[in-house]
């Protein structure tokens, strides 16, 4: 054990376990191509660590990790800078809008609640996409039959909508209230949450933009780049809630686990993984239920107020 | 040899008209990254007759305390009070061994009172109360207060030694020593006051303090590392690529 104290969280915690949870969430990252935080939140706060400075530092942890993805994506042109930019606008509204709803739920002491409830819904729903994914994929892959695609869903509602413009990622024209509504969706999550929201911004794209697949990843990894930033800027200052020393950790802690994951990626086959995956994000979502409907051990919580 | 060494700093301290003469191990506690827990004492010089309480307190904090209650199924934060200018460390020593009259401590103020807190919103007594004994409960926990006065050494009835614990959860700040000499009646003789200091040594204090002043420039800071650290990778990763 090698105890290391956090200044701004305040906390002790074993430099080991942390350096673990950046593996971890670097390994998620480089097999599956999931942003780490959906792993890496709820971990940090089973440590004890504040739910809001562990969002904030997670964030942080977010610009490094999805800086080398973007960068290679944008190396073998597959960023659409327009829609991403669409995406960013969205993107920097959705993080003032979710500092607002941070600032009145921080008013009212439910900033922990709100996270909680938020990383359950979502770990069930990503525990959920993910194993039955994984099942119907391997299903397909052992008839050897070619997985039907999906139908396009609301594309032509979407199709109906004003300002319409034509992407290199599209065959098709695109409303950008729709690509700025969901910059707005991934920039609240960003804030809330710490997460990039690439599970729900991808198959929109797909389906409801038609945006071409080799392209929605780059894009999503460029608009996370400069939306983590700005939400980073937002945590610390207005409620000094990036750990430095955590985000330092977890960051070198998440290149490697990357780096690592890309490289199994290579070499394995996904699916059965994937289901693994799908079952610890499934645990991780019980722990945190258990937190939120079970009487906890401390009733009452004290904490120092900043300087 | 030393009850003659007694006799005479007891002849002395008469003469001065100061019969306590107190000494305090340490100033200054540094708090390193390697900081397990350090004990300081505090010595003196009373009269036979005398009993003595010492009060370990500070430093002075604002404390947010908040309640968990079930709403609707779900374990919510639904009540919450501030309290200002709480001792994180408080601990009570003295020379009596059994039965600590706890009216002489009310007295002089050692137990502290929930009424006389400075809360920023009003809530009832009881709530105050609840909340109060919770705060206690977990300073306790972290070995910040004790659960009850703690023995101070008596040596031949003229020397005291007391050992103040400072765990590894203690706080930086100023803190402030008072020992109270009570005779057999339970009056007050005479009071002195000692101060020492926990200084956090090392980056993390360094880092607390450049982020409550700096904010700005410390998130930016925070970024640079992560853009730094993600360009290394980003090129590094780019650079086995090239070089396949």
């Amino acid at each position: 054990m090698i105890d290391i104290y956090l200044p701004i969280a305040d906390i002790r915690v074993d430099l080991i376990t942390l350096l673990f949870i950046g593996l971890i969430t670097g390994l998620v990252s480089g097999l599956f191509g999931l942003g780490g935080g959906i792993v890496a939140v709820p971990f940090l706060t089973f440590l004890g660590i504040a739910p809001q400075i562990a969002v904030a530092s997670v964030t942080n942890q977010m610009t490094a990790g999805t800086l080398p993805s973007f960068y290679t994506y944008a190396r073998h042109n597959r960023v659409d800078y327009f829609l991403g930019g669409l995406l960013l606008c969205g993107g920097f509204i959705g993080n003032i809008v979710g500092l607002i709803i941070l600032k009145i739920l921080a008013a009212f002491g439910q900033v922990d609640l709100v996270i909680s409830l938020g990383f359950l819904i979502l770990l069930s729903f990503v525990s959920y996409t993910t194993i039955k994914d994984a099942i119907i994929s391997l299903h397909y892959k052992r008839k050897k039959l070619e997985r039907p695609h999906k139908k396009p869903i609301f594309y032509s509602a979407v199709s109906k909508l004003p300002l319409q413009y034509k992407f290199i990622s599209s065959d098709y024209k695109t409303s950008a209230i729709v690509i700025i509504f969901l910059g707005i969706i991934a920039g609240i999550l960003v804030m809330l949450l710490g997460i990039g929201g690439a599970f729900i911004i991808i198959p929109a794209m797909l389906h409801l933009l038609k945006t071409e697949e080799k392209f929605t990843s780059g894009t999503m990894q460029f608009q996370l780049v400069f939306t983590s930033v700005v939400a980073t800027l937002l945590h610390a200052i207005a409620f000094n809630g990036v750990d430095i020393l955590l985000c330092f950790i977890l960051i070198i802690g998440t290149v490697v686990g990357s780096s690592i994951g890309s490289k199994i990626g290579l070499k394995i086959e996904k699916e059965n993984f994937r289901i693994v995956l799908g079952i610890v994000i499934l645990l991780i979502c019980v722990r945190v239920g258990y937190d939120v409907f079970f009487e906890p051990k401390d009733i009452y919580k004290v904490v120092r107020m900043l300087k | 040899m030393i009850r003659v060494i007694s006799i005479l700093i007891f002849v002395l301290c008469i003469c001065f008209d100061a019969f306590a003469v107190v000494t305090l191990s340490d100033k200054i506690v540094k708090k390193k990254i390697d900081f397990n827990g350090y004990n300081l004492t505090v010595s003196g010089f009373k009269l036979p007759t005398s009993n003595v309480f010492i009060k370990v307190e500070g430093p002075f904090q604002d404390y947010k305390i908040i309640k968990k209650e079930k709403h609707f199924g779900l374990w919510i934060n639904s009540k919450s009070i501030v309290v200002s200018s709480m001792p994180s460390f408080y601990k009570l020593y003295s020379t009596v061994q059994n039965n600590v009259n706890f009216d002489i401590l009310n007295q002089l103020q050692f137990q502290m009172d929930p009424k006389n807190f400075e809360i920023k919103r009003a809530h009832d007594f009881t709530t105050q109360n609840d909340f109060y004994k919770a705060f206690k409960e977990n300073q306790m926990k972290l070995g910040l207060y004790n659960c009850s006065v703690d023995q101070i050494q008596s040596i031949n009835n003229n020397f005291f030694k007391a050992h103040i614990y400072l765990p590894i959860s203690v706080v930086p700040g100023n803190y402030n020593i008072t020992i109270y000499y009570i005779d057999q009646k339970g009056l007050l003789e005479k009071d002195e006051k000692l101060f020492f200091t926990i200084k956090q040594f090392g980056l993390q204090e360094k880092i607390y303090n450049f982020a409550a002043k700096h904010t700005f420039i410390y998130s930016l800071i925070a970024i640079l590392m992560a853009l730094t650290i993600g360009g290394i990778a980003a090129y590094l990763s780019n650079f086995k690529v090239v070089k396949k």
